[in-house]
């Protein structure tokens, strides 16, 4: 099937559209989050939203409005956590993120009937992403454009040196916390269309694919956007024609392109290495 | 002449464990202190409640009259160039406009700013990420980025530590250049040649052992073993100093 009869169909279309918006805000916040190593941080707040799930799920409510709550809570308490780095911070965050998680999974056991939400939560289908969606990630994707426009200077100081940041006056703990919260943004909009497992994989591989090719941060959201759509695209395009998870696609092909270009590093490095130890031996 | 830095019997600690302990000093404009001593002596403490990073638990500290928290803006602060990521992905030029927040006066200062690199001579490196520097270039990109406000402070963390000894000439004949319009504080390890550069040195290992003695003397050398090992806390007690 060619790719222009598959936009015949909507779901398609909205899942091409759905993959065009995310790639923005996983492209921006997935260079502050690689270049602030707070990977762990931001999986765990994302782990920690399927509490919420459970209990919204136990409650009768939307399980989005649960996962909301619990991953802005989570976002609040890492944040608090990791700031001036008072704590070891990675072991707090995997309790935070296994406890929440095994309270999601309680509440659904104890749950009368069978529940679906979680299953496409941790996973997530983008090919079941309605318009409301698209309209919600648009949205965010707009006020996420307008925090990097007014405050991109200041951000880029306290990620580069908190330290000089903060003697020149500029409120870290505030831009600290924002950064956080710009996850836990990502958490509430995009992991329904992406599952948790893919939203961490498209915050990371991209950033870390580009890093050494980008000159600065703005280069580094603009190159991880671009690779992130083209991953999204390229992979949506492989599941539906071998008839594969989408998720899994989108990743397997990230994660080969990141895995080839490394090892066409390494391969470069050692040729170096020899090449230049053979011309020391000479001399 | 204008007292720029003065604390009084300052006192600072974690976890009731006094890591500074009854810290007086006093410095004027134009002063270049060298702060020396042995490792977890307070050295890099000692600057952070300078810049107010720090509250001291008793003890009073003023930065030109006031409290640091009002008055920091005035510092440039330089940091060992290895504390930063070497990864991470910024130009030269981008850390040194780092100096000034603010778009409009970053706009009207855009000359100012490269008359600057090009004193350190880093302007023909603007345009290269940081992790392809030299260690002496890095820090001097950092030293830029700290002078871009015009501070009447400059404090300086290690600045020539993993720098070559032709680097470490050059940084320091740069900061003389600069102590004509800016009082300076720098930390060091390095006691013969800070101490040839600076006009005032103190040695901190809890207690700020000795500070004003602007030559470097065989004296100041036992002292500084001394203050290593602890011992001029005793000598001080039994007054064979």
């Amino acid at each position: 099937m060619e790719i222009f009869e598959l936009l015949q169909y909507e779901f398609i279309r909205n899942a091409f559209l759905a993959g065009l918006l995310i790639s923005i805000p996983c492209g921006i916040i997935g260079t502050i989050i690689i270049v602030n190593r707070m990977v762990f941080a931001s999986d765990g707040i994302a782990h920690a939203s399927f509490g919420g799930i459970g209990l919204a799920v136990f409650l009768g409510l939307s399980p989005y409005t649960g996962a909301a709550v619990f991953s802005l809570a989570a976002a609040m308490v890492t944040a608090m956590l990791t700031y001036g780095k008072k704590f070891r911070s990675d072991g707090v965050i995997g309790v935070i993120m296994a406890v929440s998680m095994a309270f999601g999974v309680f509440m659904i056991n104890i749950t009368p009937g069978y529940v679906t939400e979680p299953v496409n939560y941790l996973f997530g289908n983008i090919l079941l992403v309605t318009f409301t969606d698209i309209i919600n990630i648009f949205i965010f994707v707009f006020l996420l454009l307008i925090v990097i426009f007014l405050f991109y200077r200041k951000i880029l100081a306290v990620c580069y040196d908190s330290y000089f940041a903060e003697v020149r006056d500029i409120n870290v703990k505030f831009y600290h916390f924002l950064i956080y919260m710009l996850v836990a943004g990502g958490v509430v909009f995009i992991v329904k269309i992406s599952g948790i497992i893919l939203f961490i994989a498209l915050l990371t591989i991209p950033p870390m694919i580009v890093e050494k090719y980008s000159k600065n941060l703005i280069s580094m959201f603009f190159y991880s956007s671009i690779l992130t759509l083209i991953l999204i695209l390229t992979g949506l395009f492989l599941s539906i024609k071998y008839n594969i998870s989408s998720g899994s696609s989108i990743i397997l092909l990230s994660g080969s392109i990141f895995i080839i270009l490394n090892l066409f590093d390494f391969l470069k490095k050692t040729k170096n290495t020899h090449f230049n130890k053979k011309r020391v031996d000479k001399v | 002449m204008d007292t720029i830095i003065k604390i009084e019997n300052l006192n600072f600690g974690y976890n009731n464990s006094l890591v500074l302990e009854n810290i007086n000093l006093i410095l004027k404009k134009n002063d270049f202190l060298a702060i020396i001593g042995p490792n977890g002596g307070g050295k890099t403490t000692l600057l952070k409640l300078i810049m107010g990073l720090l509250k001291p638990v008793s003890g009073k500290i003023e930065l030109l009259g006031q409290e640091p928290v009002i008055t920091r803006k005035k510092i440039g602060y330089v940091p060992q160039h290895t504390t930063n990521d070497e990864f991470f992905p910024i130009t030269v030029e981008d850390i040194v406009k780092m100096g000034i927040t603010n778009s409009k006066t970053l706009k009207e200062n855009s000359a100012k700013i490269l008359d600057i690199m090009d004193f350190l001579d880093v302007l023909k490196l603007k345009n290269k990420k940081i992790g392809e520097l030299s260690g002496g270039q890095k820090q001097r990109v950092l030293i830029a980025r700290a002078l871009v406000f015009e501070p009447e402070i400059l404090i300086l963390d290690e600045p020539t530590a993993s720098i070559d000894n032709e680097g470490q000439h050059l940084i320091y004949n740069y900061l003389k250049k600069l102590n004509k319009d800016k009082t300076i504080i720098i930390v060091s390890h390095d006691l013969n040649l800070i101490l040839s550069y600076a006009k005032q040195s103190a040695c901190v290992n809890k207690n700020l052992c000795f500070h004003n003695m602007p030559e470097i003397t065989d004296e100041m050398k036992d002292l500084y073993i001394g203050c290593q090992a602890g011992l001029i806390e005793r000598r001080l007690k039994h007054g064979n100093i």
